[in-house]
């Protein structure tokens, strides 16, 4: 029997996904892999469209890094986090495959301790957590297993920081439709 | 035509003459946005990276102990700092990045940390000298020439003058500035 969205417009369900920061200045302060979590909609539109409205929280595994120049030498343990609220319009390729475009705004926040050795004796430890709001767009891939369970694969890009650094993510994981 | 038509068939076509595979699409969009993640480059927050982005002035303080020094840090985006001295032997620190040394001399770090992403790190020296040694009195007494000569008001002029020798000590001003004093300071003062 053929697999098909026909049926009710709306549909409601939640995702679960690997993430793995893929430009090494994200990999470096978030390490790698991370878990994502989320709770969608699905629209189903005219011709086979589908619009997803999506919510998504990843969590990074964290990161230390350490240096031991003089004269200041440091370690610096940072996890990052992001609240991503957007949307997948998605164009179906087939009766299983869809490709679509990902567009959301993401919330990213980076915890992080500092410490800081003098080599003439002392140090100094200050933790903190910052916040930045950006925009991610990337294209999403989705594969039907059943009427219920999609694979998708997903790759965002996004900025971060002060000095608005690239923050690159790609994604496989789970959509669960009610 | 609509987009979904293009794309009917697993194989590609569905209508002559129109040659683009399903999956062309794909992997374009996918290399466009892993290639917008470019490489990672160093950024003032990744470890020693101190004085990249935000600074601190002066770099290199004299102080004297006791005295009291305004540290500033600039970072692009404003904001405040954390201050510390290493070790804390040094002195302490009040407000905003002003500094008061202790009486202990030596060479000493400033480390400040930014409040708003403590990743952002910079720091300077500062050196306590040594306090001044006390002044000595000595039997040796300055003694002015001439005669003494009493004035129109009453004022005596070239009378002898007693006092003792001020030793030279070496201290620094506010501004970091070396200062030496040397000299003869009058009994009556």
């Amino acid at each position: 029997m053929p697999v098909s969205w026909a049926g009710s417009p709306w549909a409601f369900g939640f995702q679960a996904a690997l993430v793995f920061p893929s430009n090494g200045g994200l990999r470096t302060t978030a390490g790698t892999p991370s878990v994502s979590l989320g709770l969608h909609g699905t629209w189903a539109l005219p011709k086979g469209l589908r619009l997803r409205p999506r919510f998504d929280y990843t969590v990074f595994a964290g990161a230390t890094r350490s240096s031991t120049a003089a004269p200041l030498p440091q370690v610096l343990d940072t996890r990052v986090s992001s609240l991503a609220l957007g949307a997948d319009l998605l164009v179906p390729l087939g009766p299983r495959w869809s490709l679509g475009l990902a567009v959301a705004g993401v919330r990213w926040s980076v915890a992080s301790t500092n410490t800081v050795t003098s080599t003439l004796g002392g140090s100094m430890t200050l933790s903190g957590t910052s916040h930045w709001t950006r925009l991610a767009v990337g294209p999403v891939l989705t594969f039907k297993v059943s009427d219920h369970i999609e694979v998708e694969g997903r790759a965002l890009s996004s900025h971060y920081g002060y000095q608005n650094q690239p923050a690159t993510t790609a994604a496989v994981g789970l959509v669960w439709r009610f | 035509m609509a987009l979904v038509e293009l794309f009917e068939s697993p194989k590609g076509w569905t209508k002559p003459g129109k040659q683009v595979p399903y999956w062309l699409p794909v992997g374009a969009a996918l290399l466009l946005t892993l290639a917008c993640g470019g490489g990672s480059k160093a950024t003032g927050d990744q470890v020693n990276t101190a004085n990249q982005v935000m600074t601190v002035s002066p770099a290199v303080a004299s102080v004297a102990p006791g005295q009291t020094l305004q540290f500033t840090a600039t970072i692009p985006w404003g904001g405040s700092a954390t201050w510390a001295v290493l070790p804390a032997a040094g002195g302490t620190f009040s407000g905003n990045g002003l500094f008061t040394a202790s009486t202990v001399q030596g060479q000493y770090r400033i480390v400040a940390m930014w409040n708003s992403d403590v990743r952002y790190t910079a720091s300077a020296t500062a050196t306590i000298l040594p306090p001044p040694p006390a002044a000595e009195s000595t039997p040796d007494l300055t003694a002015a020439s001439g005669a003494q000569q009493t004035g129109a008001t009453g004022q005596s002029r070239n009378t002898a003058v007693v006092g003792e020798a001020v030793p030279a000590t070496r201290a620094a001003d506010a501004s970091g500035t070396l200062q030496l004093r040397h000299g003869f300071r009058p009994s009556s003062q």
